[in-house]
């Protein structure tokens, strides 16, 4: 990625921690290097000394005498005594050099100091009980120990800097990654949301990246050139559906004018008759493409009335509409709905919804057919005997999917329920189960 | 009956025009809102028939001029609205009827002649030929005062030829006003042929003197029986 204001801004920002960060990282590792010493004395320096004074103890009982050594004293005990041994370690008894800030800082009197270390124990020699005080007193001697702590110190230190630093790294590493492509999976998520038939425009935010600002500069270009071709094509649907009826109309009343005169040879009238049937038929097709866009604006403004409405009821009265054509054409029908399904939503649509599907139902059955409707909480299903559908079928609800045999007639009902679903947030789906279509409604995901 | 005819697409005012004269109303047309306006304020009507879109103006604003009016005209809204909220607002206003463009003109004509049969009760709600009666309100009709059965669509198919009584109803327009939006469904003809079917042998049954005659390639005219 190229330096920009962006980035520029984001390594400063690093910086400024790095400022604070290593400091503590200093004064974490001067901490530990004082553990370390520590821990070198109070463990294995102290291990060392008592293995040296073990080897005197273990002399005596041996010997039965003891070596005149300086810094070992003896004290006999009285008979019931039992065995006992400790360790020691002092700085304050005998201090010669004086020891510094920096000194105490770093190394905790540990160096430039003189350390006093007394090893008590107890020895039993001719069944007499004997304590025994080794004293060791220690300066700072060239090859002495305080060499080896350092270095052990230093070894210590290095190792743990190192680590912390490597840990510093990979989480300044994730965090400059996670804030570069925020404003790109922010303006990710907004694009992913929008939907061209919105009212609102598509908003992306300013990321002060370059290459993330050509890259929304073009999607909000072809966004916005898409969505005001998409509203002209809208308009002019709409405007086309409204402006057409009159001139069908206007043409509808001539020929039935021409009809209605006596003198006409009973052919010319078999041809007006036919014109007239086209025009009812033109007039229906513009009829579904109004109410389709009609839906669509409702989805387009965005603001959908709704209230609670009973479905059950609804559905009963839709089969009462179509049941003079359900009787004709001998279709039994079956409504299966357990309790009764209360819905908050727009009672229009869903009213038309229902209206189409029982029309789809009762069109595209056979005679003597069935028709099944199942009611549930979650949604409903409306299963109808017919033909088998050719072709695909995920294009049954399409717009203009059309049969042969439907003589020329647009299959805009479908289109409707779907453009319906699509506004009232239900899921839609076309089965062929059991030799019969299966229109599913699901309007709880 | 005079008829104010407002309508701004001059062809189809013409159509209209000569229909309404045909069925014997006396017919005036004004094209434009202003012309409507004026026309209201001279003249008294018995029926307005009102185009919603006109130039000038909105057909629901006149209905201030139609209401100051001393013979309270009916009114019939013609127009391409569809929607359920301009009907519902021509309603509200005081319309009578709403027809949505386009219409068949049998359809036009069976409006307003039950707009004058509401407005102006002869006899009562009822429509009477003969000893056949449709009773309006409760949307019944009666033989001889015996009640018949019909089903919602005889009863569609007899009330649209009574109301046209002694003229020939095309198969077109009756299965146009029968089965509406469903026209496509069914085969319209064969299904009205077959609700004919079963009208004709219930009115017979019950003895009615009149009966439904099948004009060869025109359509059925509700008639007098000939004797038997």
């Amino acid at each position: 990625m190229a330096i920009n204001q962006y980035s520029k801004r984001f390594i400063t920002k690093i910086k400024k921690v790095y400022v604070v960060a290593l400091p503590i990282l200093l004064v974490l590792t001067i901490l530990f290097n004082n553990l370390v010493i520590d821990f070198y004395y109070k463990v294995i320096y102290r291990n060392r000394f008592k293995a040296q004074a073990e080897e005197v103890v273990s002399y005596v009982e041996l010997t039965g005498s003891f070596p005149k050594i300086e810094g070992i004293t003896y004290r006999p005990l009285p008979a019931d005594t039992k065995p006992y041994s400790y360790f020691e370690y002092h700085f304050f008894d005998v201090v010669t050099v004086d020891s510094d800030f920096w000194s105490i800082l770093f190394f905790n009197q540990h160096l430039n100091n003189k350390r006093i270390k007394e090893f008590t124990t107890t020895a039993k020699i001719k069944n007499r009980w004997y304590e025994l005080k080794i004293t060791k007193i220690e300066l700072n001697e060239p090859g002495g120990p305080e060499n080896e702590a350092v270095l052990f110190a230093v070894a210590f230190s290095l190792i743990l800097f190192f680590l912390l630093n490597w840990g510093f790294f990979q989480f300044n590493l994730n965090r400059v990654s996670y804030n570069l492509w925020r404003p790109f999976y922010q303006n990710l998520r907004r694009i992913n949301s929008y939907h061209i038939r919105n009212k609102e425009p598509l908003q992306l935010k300013d990321t002060h990246i370059r290459e993330f600002e050509l890259f929304n500069q073009a999607i909000l270009d072809f966004t916005t050139k898409t969505q005001s071709a998409y509203n002209q094509l809208r308009e002019f649907t709409e405007n086309t559906a409204h402006e057409l009826q009159t001139p069908l109309s206007i043409l509808l009343a001539k020929v039935e004018l021409i009809l209605k005169r006596t003198s006409l040879e009973s052919e010319n009238r078999k041809e007006l008759l036919d014109i007239k049937k086209t025009i009812v038929r033109l007039s229906g097709i513009h009829k579904g493409l109004n109410l389709l866009s009609r839906i669509r604006s409702i989805q387009y403004a965005g603001n959908i009335e709704k209230k609670e409405i009973n479905f059950n009821e609804l559905v009963r009265e839709s089969l009462e509409t179509y049941e003079e054509l359900i009787e004709y054409r001998n279709l039994t029908v079956t409504l299966q709905a357990d309790t009764p399904v209360l819905l908050s939503t727009n009672e229009e649509l869903v009213r038309i919804l229902v209206d189409n599907l029982l029309r789809n139902a009762v069109q595209h059955n056979v005679n003597q057919g069935e028709i099944t409707i199942r009611l549930t909480s979650r949604g409903f299903e409306m299963s109808n005997t017919g033909s088998v559908v050719e072709g695909r079928t995920e294009d049954l609800f399409a717009r203009y999917h059309t049969k042969s045999t439907d003589n020329g007639r647009l299959g805009l009902g479908l289109a409707i329920v779907e453009a319906i679903c699509e506004t009232l947030d239900f899921h839609c789906a076309y089965a062929y189960q059991h030799s019969q279509h299966v229109i599913r409604i699901h309007w709880q995901k | 009956m005079k008829i104010l005819l407002v309508e701004d697409e001059t062809l189809l005012s013409d159509s209209i025009r000569s229909a309404l004269v045909q069925e014997g109303f006396s017919c005036e047309t004004a094209l434009s809102f202003q012309e409507a306006r004026e026309k209201l304020a001279d003249k008294i009507y018995d029926i307005v028939v009102l185009d919603i879109n006109l130039p000038g103006g909105l057909g629901f604003d006149l209905f201030g001029d139609i209401q100051s009016m001393d013979s309270h005209p009916g009114v019939l809204i013609i127009s391409v609205r569809n929607s359920l909220d301009d009907k519902l607002r021509g309603l509200n206003l005081g319309a009578d009827d709403y027809l949505v463009k386009p219409f068949h003109l049998d359809e036009l004509l069976a409006r307003i002649r039950s707009i004058i049969r509401r407005r102006y009760p002869q006899d009562s709600e009822e429509l009477v030929y003969h000893n056949l009666s449709y009773d309006l309100a409760a949307n019944q009709v009666r033989v001889n005062g015996q009640e018949l059965k019909l089903t919602h669509s005889q009863l569609r198919i007899l009330y649209y030829l009574l109301v046209n009584k002694n003229r020939t109803v095309s198969k077109e327009s009756l299965s146009d006003y029968v089965l509406k939006d469903d026209i496509d469904m069914v085969d319209s003809f064969d299904y009205i042929y077959t609700h004919i079917k079963n009208l004709r042998q219930k009115l017979k049954k019950e003895g009615c003197e009149v009966s439904i005659v099948t004009m060869y390639g025109m359509g059925y005219t509700l008639k007098k029986s000939d004797g038997n």
